[in-house]
């Protein structure tokens, strides 16, 4: 058997390297993704107060700070046995839609833009943002604005971009002011012509990349994340669903706090990421799919005119249910539509400018479990305490880690196809990556002092040598 | 010594100008960004140092401090007449505080969710037409584990890293 290894993964953050193992035909026989995943954060929260874990947990990541922030406040709400003041709660939400647009818009404009627009098999070195700027500089512009706007959201509610130590167990800290309610609407109109922008754009390219999309991660599975009570697209409240590859539901109304008993973790001795899957289908045939693509498998609809409209031409783009992961691409977009209209019925709101914002109590339970929707997926933030709010244990359950067994099923899909023999072409390495960055995967539970390691890829024949080793 | 809040009010944009803005506006024009996590241990002493610098109280420097260099904060630093980009580096053989300008940008590094200094200065001039000097200093870094204090190790660097940016802060020939 040979195996070619390829590390790590560029464009994500931590430790990530890909195996690929031939058979002695040269033709592919299995295929890992490995990562070193955030071991260790759990009992590094052991003994903080519980009102300092949305502040802690916001810095496990420069990417996501506002999922782990909201998680971690929701969980504290359950502790704390309160319910927060309305509009805490619509503050919260418009801050996770602002994250929500400003991740999506990273991963759309400056991730994956370079290969969708400069092509696959194009030059490496020139395959990135500054061939976008070259190709088409307003489209980069535009995903450059869009970018500042949500983190400009965050800004304005939270008081910094990165690490807003804002929303905290029992509500927000501070409220939201005319003069920054005035500061979001003006942006408001800019960013929906960006958002439609986009969207014909990619449009456009759907049927261009049509037999791509047919080998890159698409194959049946579930799809989990949170809906609301009218069954609708939702990020912050709401029950957990599970949906299959025919959008049949096969749970719903899922009690958050009571996830354990639908989701199981499996480990493998050749990956520090565990494996989450559906408990009872077992492993590893309870696969399920989160994020973008899941979210808009699961609603019935979006909730929104606009987004709603673009929720039917993807259905009819994908004839029912979206299967290839290539189409987290197009999700995210209407994700991103979703998000503006949110935030423009939000800013209209005659509550959102209350100063009510927090609620204040006491330890009122031990034990609490926060679930929001973040970029990439459902985030759970499971924590146990002491009778004085200090963490006795923490749970987190990270969006990326949930869609591990898709990944690694992405990774096989795509080589089956491409490789044959013990060659990599460039292009396949730009194929690989690119089916897994189409997850938009958030490893930066290694330093990103490491995650700035170029790509090496490795050839070993049948006996374990290496014969061939390429870094780029 | 901690390595860099990361997570205090304010901490990300702090510094005698306050908030940085976008290009257009007035500020200081000496920018020093520090990046890293403060959570891992000497992956925040570009966060430890910028907040050091942040308190020397000079009325010509503005501090920045992120996790990672993002697109968007080219805004930022199209606005500054020199930036200085503090930043850890795993030690190698021969450990040493670092000191190197940027002469152009790299477009053959990596992009992932975090750009390089190369990167996000040559978004500055693509984006802004702005195209300030800058610098890089590297501390080296020993230990990434879960904890926000330094490592003796990197603390031992310190004082040399001070001594360089002190340099860098000054007008050329001074």
């Amino acid at each position: 058997m040979k195996t070619v290894t390829i590390e790590p993964v560029t464009r994500l953050e931590g430790h990530a390297k890909i195996s690929i193992h031939l058979n002695d035909a040269g033709k592919v026989s299995d295929a890992q993704f490995h990562v070193v995943e955030f071991r260790g954060f759990e009992r590094f929260c052991v003994g903080r107060p519980v009102w300092e874990m949305p502040g802690i947990t916001a810095r496990i990541c420069g990417i996501c700070p506002v999922s782990h922030l909201l998680a971690s406040s929701k969980a504290g709400d359950r502790i704390l046995a309160v319910e927060i003041p309305p509009t805490a709660s619509k503050l919260r939400r418009m801050m996770n839609y602002a994250q929500n647009v400003q991740s999506h818009a990273l991963s759309f404009f400056h991730l994956s833009s370079p290969d969708l627009i400069l092509g696959f098999d194009s030059d490496p070195a020139k395959r990135n943002v500054f061939g976008v700027m070259a190709a088409d500089a307003e489209l980069a512009r535009r995903g450059i604005r869009m970018r500042q706007f949500g983190q400009e959201i965050i800004a304005l509610l939270g008081g910094k971009r990165i690490h807003p130590s804002w929303s905290v167990p029992g509500g927000v800290r501070n409220h939201l002011t005319e003069e920054n309610r005035q500061k979001i609407v003006g942006w408001l109109p800019e960013l929906q012509e960006t958002a439609t922008l986009a969207l014909d754009l990619f449009k456009k390219w759907v049927e261009e990349f049509k037999d791509l999309a047919e080998i890159f991660g698409n194959f049946p599975s579930l799809f989990m994340g949170l809906v609301g009570e009218d069954g609708n697209w939702e990020t912050y409240e709401g029950s957990l669903r599970f949906a299959d590859e025919n959008r049949d539901i096969i749970t719903d109304g899922i009690d958050p706090s009571d996830y354990k008993t639908h989701i199981g973790e499996a480990v493998e001795s050749w990956s520090y990421m565990k494996f989450p899957y559906y408990k009872p289908r077992g492993y590893p045939g309870g696969m399920y799919r989160v994020g973008p693509l899941a979210r808009l498998n699961i609603a019935d609809k979006m909730g929104t005119p606009k987004a709603d409209e673009e929720l039917k031409i993807f259905r009819d783009v994908a004839k029912g249910t979206a299967t290839s992961s290539f189409l987290y691409h197009y999700a995210r977009l209407i994700e991103i539509q979703a998000s503006i209209e949110r935030i423009a019925q939000l800013v209209d709101d005659p509550e959102i400018t209350n100063t009510r914002v927090r609620a204040e109590a006491g330890i009122n339970c031990l034990e609490g479990v926060g679930v929001t929707e973040a970029p990439r997926g459902t985030l759970f933030h499971h924590y146990k305490v002491d009778e004085n709010g200090l963490i006795e244990a923490a749970n987190l359950i990270v969006s990326t880690v949930q869609n591990n067994l898709a990944m690694n099923r992405t990774v096989r899909q795509i080589a089956d196809h491409f490789i044959d023999g013990d060659k990599i072409p460039e292009g396949v390495l730009n194929r690989i990556e690119a089916g897994i960055r189409a997850y938009d995967p958030c490893l930066s539970c290694a330093t990103h002092a490491y995650g700035r390691m170029p790509m090496q890829v490795s050839l070993f024949n049948a006996s374990g040598t290496l014969v061939a080793e390429r870094t780029r | 010594v901690t390595a860099g809040s990361g997570g205090r009010p304010d901490s990300n944009e702090a510094g005698p100008a306050g908030q940085s803005g976008g290009a257009g506006e007035t500020a200081a024009p000496i920018l020093v960004v520090g990046y890293g996590n403060g959570l891992r241990r000497d992956d925040g002493v570009g966060c430890a140092l910028a907040e050091e610098v942040g308190a020397w109280g000079r009325p010509d420097v503005r501090i920045m401090i992120v996790p990672q260099l993002y697109p968007e904060i080219a805004g930022d630093l199209a606005t500054a007449r020199r930036i200085l980009f503090i930043d850890a580096e795993p030690a190698g053989e021969a450990p040493e505080v670092k000191v190197r300008r940027l002469r152009a940008r790299e477009e053959s590094l990596p992009l992932g969710h975090a750009l390089s200094p190369e990167g996000v200065v040559g978004l500055a001039e693509e984006v802004y037409g702005s195209r300030p000097e800058a610098w890089v200093v590297t501390v080296p870094a020993f230990e990434f584990g879960w904890r926000e204090e330094l490592s003796p190790a990197t603390a031992a660097f310190l004082p040399d890293a001070r001594t360089a940016l002190k340099r860098l802060l000054e007008p050329p020939g001074e």
